[in-house]
């Protein structure tokens, strides 16, 4: 079996149509319903909201941490969590508005009068947004642009990802708005201080890759889990529910053995494979109905699928010994 | 109802605040980051539970819910299940126990269980003893000298004339027997008896050496020992228990200093960004006619620092004094981030020990921000072969500011030093808290006063040459020429001043040298003047010897170091070690962690045993590599290199419990070790064997002594003496009430045969040889009637009688009736060889009689109407008679002689010519192969 849509062999093929194109299967993964959190991660989430304080969560890139705050959100029946991208320059402002005062100055620079309202160069980041939200429209009218798509009164779900990414005096200045009922001012407006509804406090799920670069302040405030990585039964419950595929396939199983070995210190990979990846290695399998098919004539296939897990040359190397491997001992099995 | 108030009391229980903050309060000494606000989060958070009225029956609930409250990192979270484990063992234990005494028992614990195995032991060897002396004596005591098996002593007179030689089965007796009855021969041994006695004393013996070796070491130890730390080579890692000292952390720096230094480094600093400000750049435009012109904002940022620290080795001193610089300047609230490399910055490993080491490159892109500073001797920077700049350092100019702390005092700069200073633009100062100091001021953009080089007279002298040029030499575990560590001590006192050297010197005194204990030396120990050594001397020179970069001092240096101690200085250097080991303790985390490992006991026999193997083996090899590993001993003769702790230390260093995993390593110095004692054990079991060897033979079931007289008879045949005998027979139970009676005989050698010249001797009599015979049972009597058909179910005999001996027995019969018995009384019954006959015969006599010089027919039945000496004629009875009825000999057997013949196992030969003489039976396989008949009438 060849790869099927793209050659690199400089050949124009003439497609009926574009949609022959397979839709993105990694998509529906991401879907919350899909998600499978740790035992030990959904209590951490409860003893959060119990006690009204952020869950900060850690954990290998690739073991659901984003992941997780979709799967709250729908589970408590919220919107779509508001989410915020840490950067490198954040500051602790930008999690509630931003200001474009550039475009401002340009307008009554050119003299176009029409908008010079302050308020029409305001849009309002996740916690603003959130903020906002726990009141009555009529409350907040005032505070919002023209344009400020229309909501009720709710209570939603912030994510503040990556944190470990921003300037460290933001994970400090954050503390102090997320200790009491929280609240934001915008000088822009005369320093008005914007409320929240205490009864609707916003939950706050904040990521990090690493916990070191994190002041000690800011750890102490927060309710903290590792996501540890899965081990064999979870990672099988999980591709279980994810893709519905049979996991007691011995087939399967020598594949999540292979995968765990690939995972092992004893690799030498420098970047491990994480769930995500897995999941999607696993679609590209079945794409190719290496497993379905579940034997030795495809097996060569694994190792053209391999980018899907191994994100480095160095790595790659490294990982097709192993797949070989592998494989040989897979056609032995079979042989015998 | 009352069930329901017991949970309830059960909860109260462990739900009682304060064993919670006992628990946080364990957590924050385990180092985790606990604040007020924790404390009141984990009552908020089971206040909630309780008022939602979720179910707390166990704290176990808990488990799960307050990890992420007191967590704040992966290892965290993975250690929180151990100390919540612990802390559920603890609610569960005050609930019932006390815990106090428990310690208290532990303490003393491994001093116990040594005396009681001295006395299990003690206990053992004395039951053994008893056991082997309580084995009977010989059984008669006339019979025989009890003489060892090879001697040959008694020579003794056949008495075979009247009994019938070793004669074919056929061929019927000659004599004029109306009976001509074949009987059963008694003889019957059993075997397995013996062989079980001799089993177990075997054991006895074999383990003698054992115990005696055992219960010597044991005792020697428990009057001379004492508590010891040594440090001794090992080639694979013994188990370590980590001991934690308390309160050993020193004032090390003045604080004015750190205080002034921290300030400036903790000063904030504009950094630029791409925000604009909006304000001035409004102001800005407008002063520009409206142009616009975007004026930027910059941000106020705490500088962060990366300290690059070279460190040779985990005990590296000098690396340990920047750290501990480092560690005031966080304590302070300075953001510093280091990482420590050997000499080469390629690779940087995190100072925390945890994190994977980093290359430079990775370094350099994730720190760029930060301030650089690389503590390190600037004779590093260069190569030492072509002496150019290492490529490295074109790196470290990428920082913008990058700075050299060295630990080379000032005076002592040269080319080098400039180099990098004027060429590479490095901020080049010492690495003392003055440099640190300085360093800050030219960061923050101070004024930089040039230091005014403040010599107080301690930092002049460079490090000797020697010392410098090839460090590695003294660090060697074999010691160079005795001159030349002379030179060198000499140059290194002068280095170091008089209280500098016996500074080092102290530090020699520990086995191990560890920065907290040359710090609390220096602290405690004074010099003639009464100032501290730390104040009075320079550390910095100290930790720049190459020991103390390397944390580790050959034991030949120390033994140099050591003696160049006067007694009293000595002395005061162990009083202070030993008051500074007495406040270990097992729980806090102090400053001083020492790993220890406690000397397993076997290792006291490897001693004894080296001396054995090396004279097995030729020389014990090591090839691995040796490493030294800190041992808590217990030692009845003090090296000077030891060191005496408290008591109070061996109780904390619990035994060892892989130790039993290693008992079933065997390397070759074990085996040998093994096989040596085992070669010991063995000689014991032949010495002992011989020794005992008359001994040996004891009846172990329904064993008792009968009394019998011995009677002598002169040649007229008139009873001369009568001897009382004694000798022991068991009673084997042949059912109906049958008895058989086995007498025992001792082993013993005797000369087989008769003499040449002897009356009636038959040839087949000859020659004479000397039979060693081991011990054996005999049946008392020959085979009567009653036993025979009780065995064999039939009574051939002629004259009938129930105590009257069978006959009309065949040799195969005979062998029959003795397969029969052994199996009916699982004993081992078999027929007497030749030997045995005549041995059990003579009892010792040497006369062709065991009656003496003839017989008579009162002593026996036979056809008295001969005779053998000059006696008068006897009855002769033509029938025979009840078994008993005549005297028996020496050894209590009745009627050898007379009444009728007896069956052996040996086949006939002409004569004793090749015959064995280790009284087996002596048979040649011959198809009509006769058998031995003996003792008739």
């Amino acid at each position: 079996m060849k790869f099927p849509f793209y050659r690199g062999e400089g050949i124009q093929r003439k497609v009926e149509s574009q949609s022959i194109l397979p839709v993105s299967i990694r998509s529906q993964l991401l879907k919350p319903e899909y998600y499978i959190a740790d035992p030990g991660l959904k209590d951490a989430c409860n003893v959060a909201l119990l006690l009204g304080q952020p869950l900060l969560l850690t954990g290998e890139p690739g073991t659901g941490k984003t992941q997780f705050a979709y799967s709250l959100a729908w589970e408590l029946g919220f919107d779509l969590p508001l989410k915020f991208e840490t950067k490198s320059n954040s500051t602790y402002r930008d999690l509630f508005y931003t200001y474009d005062a550039l475009k401002r100055f340009q307008d009554v620079q050119l003299g176009n009068n029409v908008a010079t309202q302050a308020l029409d160069y305001i849009t309002y980041q996740a916690l603003g947004m959130a903020i906002l939200q726990t009141r009555d429209r009529h409350e907040v009218a005032q505070f919002l642009p023209s344009d400020f798509p229309d909501f009720d009164k709710k209570r939603s779900v912030i994510l503040i990802d990556e944190i470990d990414k921003a300037p460290r005096d933001f994970a400090n200045d954050l503390l102090n708005e997320l200790e009491q009922n929280m609240y934001f001012r915008i000088p822009e407006f005369g320093n008005v201080k914007i409320e929240c509804d205490p009864e609707l406090q916003p939950i706050v799920i904040i990521t990090s890759n690493s916990e070191r670069d994190l002041p000690d302040a800011f750890l102490r405030r927060c309710i903290y889990y590792h996501i540890p990585f899965p081990n064999g039964e979870r990672l099988r419950n999980i591709i279980d529910h994810r893709l519905g595929m049979n996991v007691s396939d011995p087939f399967f199983r020598s594949l999540l053995g292979l995968f765990e070995q690939l995972r092992d210190r004893q690799s030498g990979l420098k970047k491990k494979p994480a769930t995500a990846e897995l999941l999607s290695w696993i679609l590209v399998l079945e794409k190719f109905n290496i497993i379905s098919d579940g034997s030795q004539r495809n097996l060569d296939l694994i190792l053209s699928t391999l980018s899907s897990l191994i994100k480095t040359t160095e790595d790659r190397e490294k990982a097709e010994k192993i797949v070989k491997q592998w494989i040989e001992e897979q056609k032995q099995k079979t042989t015998t | 109802m009352d069930r329901r108030t017991e949970t309830e009391n059960d909860n109260l229980d462990w739900l009682n605040p304060d064993l919670l903050i006992e628990f946080i309060d364990q957590l924050r000494a385990s180092g985790y980051k606990i604040d007020i606000s924790k404390y009141i989060a984990a009552q908020d958070l089971i206040l909630i539970l309780i008022g939602r009225g979720e179910n707390l029956d166990s704290p176990e609930s808990l488990r799960s819910l307050l990890a992420p409250i007191f967590c704040t990192s992966p290892t965290e979270q993975a250690e929180f299940q151990y100390h919540f484990d612990n802390w559920v063992k603890y609610i569960g234990q005050s609930r019932f126990t006390t815990i106090g005494e428990k310690d208290g028992l532990q303490a003393k614990k491994p001093i116990k269980s040594r005396s009681v195995l001295v006395i299990l032991s003690l206990i053992f060897i004395g039951f053994t003893g008893t056991y082997i002396f309580s084995i009977p004596k010989p059984l008669t005591p006339p019979p025989p000298i009890p003489e060892t098996k090879p001697k040959t002593k008694a020579t003794c007179q056949p008495e075979s004339q009247s009994t019938k030689p070793k004669k074919p089965k056929p061929l019927q007796p000659k004599p004029t027997l109306p009976q001509t009855p074949i009987v059963k021969g008694p003889l019957i041994c059993i075997d397995k008896i013996d062989i079980s006695i001799n089993w177990s004393l075997g054991l006895v013996f074999f383990f003698t050496p054992f115990a005696v070796f055992w219960i010597g070491k044991l005792s020697w130890f428990l009057l001379a020992r004492r508590l010891f730390l040594q440090r001794y080579g090992m080639t694979e890692q013994p188990e370590l228990h980590h001991i934690s000292i308390a309160g050993v952390e020193q004032d090390l720096f003045p604080p004015a200093i750190f205080i002034q230094t921290a300030r400036n480094l903790r000063r904030r600093i504009p950094i630029p960004c791409d925000r604009l400000d909006v304000e001035k750049t409004i102001e800005k435009s407008l002063s520009r006619w409206g142009w616009f012109t975007p004026i930027y904002r910059s941000y106020q940022v705490i500088p962060e620092y990366l300290f690059l620290v070279n460190r040779n080795s985990f005990q590296d001193h000098q690396a340990q004094f920047v750290e501990e610089m480092i560690d005031r300047l966080k304590q302070d609230k300075v953001l510093i981030t280091s990482y420590f490399f050997d000499d080469d910055p390629l690779i940087c490993f995190p100072s925390d020990g945890q994190g994977t080491p980093m290359r430079l490159d990775e370094i350099v892109s994730k720190y760029s921000q930060y301030y650089l500073v690389v503590v390190s001797d600037a004779g590093k920077f260069f190569s030492p072969i072509s002496g150019e700049l290492e490529s490295w350092v074109s790196q470290l100019i990428l920082w913008k500011d990058h700075a050299v702390l060295t630990p080379k005092p000032q005076s002592n700069w040269g080319d080098q030093e400039d180099e990098l200073e004027v060429e590479q633009e490095f901020i080049l100062l010492p690495a003392t808290p003055e440099g640190l100091r300085d360093l800050s001021q030219r960061l923050s953009g101070k004024v930089y006063n040039p230091p005014i080089s403040q010599d107080n007279g301690l930092d002049f002298s460079p490090l000797p040459e020697m010392l410098r040029l090839r460090p590695r030499r003294w660090l060697e575990r074999n010691s160079p020429e005795p001159e030349k560590v002379v030179m060198m001590l000499d140059l290194l006192a002068e280095y170091l001043g008089k209280d500098g050297f016996y500074w080092f010197c102290a530090c020699a005194v520990f086995p191990e040298l560890q920065w907290n204990i040359t710090l609390y030396l220096g602290d405690v120990l004074k010099t003639e003047e009464g100032k501290s050594l730390l104040e009075s001397c320079s550390l910095m020179n100290l930790t720049r010897l190459p020991w103390f970069r390397y944390g580790y001092i050959p034991d030949w240096l120390r033994v140099y170091l050591i003696e160049a101690l006067t007694q009293e200085q000595d002395q005061s250097i162990r009083i202070a070690l030993r008051n500074l080991l007495d406040r270990v303790n097992q729980t806090s985390e102090g400053g001083l962690t020492l790993s220890i490992a406690t000397k397993p006991l076997k290792n006291q026999s490897d001693k004894f045993f080296s001396q054995l193997t090396q004279i097995f083996s030729g020389r014990v090899s090591e090839n691995s590599p040796l490493q030294d590993y800190l041992f808590l001993d217990f030692m009845t003769k003090p090296s000077p290199l030891a060191l005496r702790v408290p008591e109070k230390f061996g109780g904390l260093v619990s035994k060892s419990q892989k130790s039993g995993s290693e008992k079933g390593k065997i390397n070759r110095r074990r085996f040998l070790e093994m096989l040596g004692l085992g070669i010991a054990g063995f000689v014991s079991v032949i010495a002992g064997k011989r020794a005992f060897e008359t001994r040996t033979l004891q009846l172990t079931k329904g064993c008792e002594t009968f009394q019998f007289d011995v009677l002598t008879v002169n040649k007229q045949g008139q009873i001369i003496s009568r001897r009382p005998g004694q000798a022991k027979s068991f009673v084997e139970q042949l059912g109906n009430n049958v008895t058989l009676e086995m007498v025992e005989i001792p082993g013993n050698s005797f000369t087989m045969g008769s003499p040449l010249g002897e009356k009636s001797c038959y040839d087949s009599e000859q020659p004479q040889r000397v039979v060693n015979v081991s011990a054996f049972l005999m049946s008392k009597f020959t085979v009567t009637q009653a036993q025979y058909q009780q065995v064999m179910g039939k009574n051939p005999s002629y004259f009938k009688g129930e105590k009257r001996p069978v006959e009309q027995v065949s040799w195969d019969d005979a062998v029959e009736f003795c397969k029969r018995l052994s199996q009916k009384s699982g004993g081992k019954y078999r027929l007497p060889t030749e030997a045995e006959w005549e041995y059990a015969c003579r009892a010792g006599t040497t006369t062709p009689f065991y009656f003496g010089e003839t017989i008579t027919s009162d002593l026996a039945n036979y056809n008295g109407n001969y005779t053998y000496a000059s006696e008068p004629k006897g009855k002769y009875r033509q029938e025979t008679t009840d078994v008993g009825s005549f005297p028996p000999n020496a050894f209590g057997l009745y009627d050898m002689r007379g009444n009728v013949w007896e069956w052996c196992q040996d086949t006939w030969h002409e004569n004793y010519e090749g015959a064995p003489t280790d009284a087996t039976a002596w048979i040649t396989e011959k198809e009509d192969s006769s058998r031995v008949l003996r003792g008739g009438s």
